[in-house]
């Protein structure tokens, strides 16, 4: 990959792979951090990765750094007073997308994350397998959980939609 | 958790759901007389939460209520059917299951109402939210500095003063304050046959021939470069060489070169400089030795100081390469010209140039 195809990579990647490390940490500074371990990731190993490959190893990288990043800061412990304090009922009660994120910010982080790339970026059983390193038919599971958990937490609260 | 401006509303939700404790209650009601600009959010939230406090939903969830009632087709009944909307959701299911699926939701109806709440579970990126310093993730030309090719550096030091002499022989350019100076020395005993080689120039290019090579510098994505131990370079408006002078130029650095590049990197570099114009030469054949990719070519530095600190940080590199046996020393000189000098046991370089 070359220079221009780098930056061709940030133009195109950026906002996305930020939208999806800001939602999965809830924390958007730590998610710029993780951005900038990222780029500086694919930046150094630039000669092994095709630009056509580039945008799976960028969520891959950014994946892996994430979760390490949790790991690291136990983040999964303190999350949900974070969020409460950060998100949890600052909208309208009816906000769809409002609450979706609540519930979302309650699965665990794996489900969590291959819900997203689901979602957000269209990926495939296959390809969240490869970006994760679950098998696909785990990335099946967690979906299937995952929206379940999803849909029982609209229930839960009971939203009229 | 202590009621506060922060989490209120969970209490308010939680109150109206039934969950708080005599003593949460007593401890928000203490809130609210704290805060009697929320009592009417309060009363509003009230008045929302029992009105969306409707039945249906819990009614849906509630499967042995669903078990009695539901009439099961030939694969999906009550204990699956949630797996099979969820996979027509991601496009999962064969045309028959499918039909199968259309066919068990229009028995019964009811399930109607969770197929639409699993199917608002797909969520939608915010598109409003954007990586605010995208600017710093990118990159400039990048000379990734690996420990082998750390000494090459030293070789692009000469180079530049080949290149700066070419300048000098292929060029009549109108004078103006660009005033590069290159000496290139290597020191008789690792030449022997040789006497000192020299190239000692002065020239001056229209300012919009400029070119720099930047590295030092304040801009966050060079910093970022400089802690990879790298440099990167930005090439402008580039001049034209004559190829035979770069060649005759390559004839008499021959074994000073010769310590330096292999000579596959010769060959290279003369191609270069036969395809090229200059300034494009210069930053490719400090590519070819220290094994960068790419040039980017014609953007405009308009600080020329950084030509001289990139020239100074190669010469630290090249330095560092040769441990304690190298010495770099700068010097200001008047009329606002810097001039870096480099000594090793291989070879001398200096570089000067008028930065103010």
């Amino acid at each position: 990959m070359t220079v221009r195809e780098y930056n061709s990579a940030v133009d195109h990647y950026a906002d996305a792979l930020f939208r999806f490390v800001v939602k999965n940490i809830n924390d958007s500074e730590a998610a710029k951090d993780i951005m900038q371990d990222v780029f500086e990731k694919v930046w150094l190993k630039r000669d092994s990765i095709e630009f056509e490959k580039v945008k799976s190893y960028l969520f891959t990288a950014a994946y892996h750094t994430m979760l390490d990043s949790i790991k690291k800061s136990n983040r999964q412990e303190v999350m949900p007073e974070k969020m409460a304090a950060n998100m949890g009922y600052e909208c309208a009660e009816n906000d769809l997308s409002e609450v979706l994120e609540q519930a979302l910010n309650r699965l665990p982080e794996q489900q969590k994350a291959v819900i997203l790339l689901r979602d957000y970026e269209g990926y495939s059983y296959e390809e969240i397998g490869e970006i994760t390193g679950l098998s696909e038919s785990q990335v099946k599971v967690y979906i299937y959980r995952g929206r379940m958990a999803l849909k029982n937490y609209l229930v839960d609260i009971n939203l009229v939609i | 958790m202590n009621i506060s401006k922060e989490n209120y509303e969970i209490w308010f939700m939680d109150f109206a759901d039934g969950k708080l404790s005599a003593e949460e209650k007593v401890s928000l009601q203490a809130f609210l007389d704290l805060h009697p600009e929320l009592h009417s959010e309060f009363e509003t939230f009230r008045e929302l939460h029992s009105i969306t406090f409707n039945t249906e939903f819990v009614q849906v969830a509630d499967k042995s209520t669903l078990k009695k009632n539901i009439q099961p087709t030939p694969a999906i009944h009550v204990d699956n059917y949630t797996e099979f909307i969820i996979a027509d959701m991601e496009g999962d299911l064969s045309e028959n299951e499918k039909a199968e699926l259309s066919s068990f939701i229009a028995k019964n109806p009811v399930i109607k109402k969770e197929q639409h709440l699993l199917r608002a579970t797909k969520l939608h990126p915010d598109k409003a939210i954007l990586f605010p310093k995208k600017n710093s993730l990118k990159k400039t030309l990048i000379v990734g500095m690996r420990p082998v090719i750390i000494m090459r550096i030293a070789a692009a030091a000469v180079f530049i003063g080949i290149i700066f002499s070419l300048f000098q022989n292929s060029q009549n350019a109108n004078i103006t304050d660009f005033n590069p100076i290159v000496k290139t020395t290597l020191p008789a005993q690792n030449n022997p046959e040789n006497k000192i080689q020299e190239s000692e120039i002065e020239k001056q290019m229209p300012e919009k021939e400029q070119f720099a090579i930047v590295t030092k510098t304040s801009d966050p994505v060079i910093k970022k470069a400089e802690k990879l131990d790298g440099v990167s370079l930005i090439t402008a408006e580039p001049i034209q060489i004559k190829s035979e002078n770069i060649a005759l130029v390559l004839q008499n650095q021959k074994e000073s070169l010769s310590l330096l590049v292999t000579e596959a990197e010769k060959a290279e570099l003369v191609r270069i400089a036969e395809e090229k114009t200059a300034v494009v030469a210069v930053a490719e054949l400090f590519s070819s030795v220290t094994g960068s990719e790419t040039i980017e070519k014609n953007v405009k530095v308009k600080k020329r100081l950084k030509a001289f600190d990139f020239v100074k940080t190669g010469f630290e590199m090249a330095a560092r390469r040769e441990n304690s046996n190298a010495k770099i020393t700068e010097h200001q000189e008047t009329g606002g010209r810097k001039k870096v000098h480099l000594f090793t046991p291989f070879f001398e370089a200096e570089f000067a140039m008028k930065v103010d």
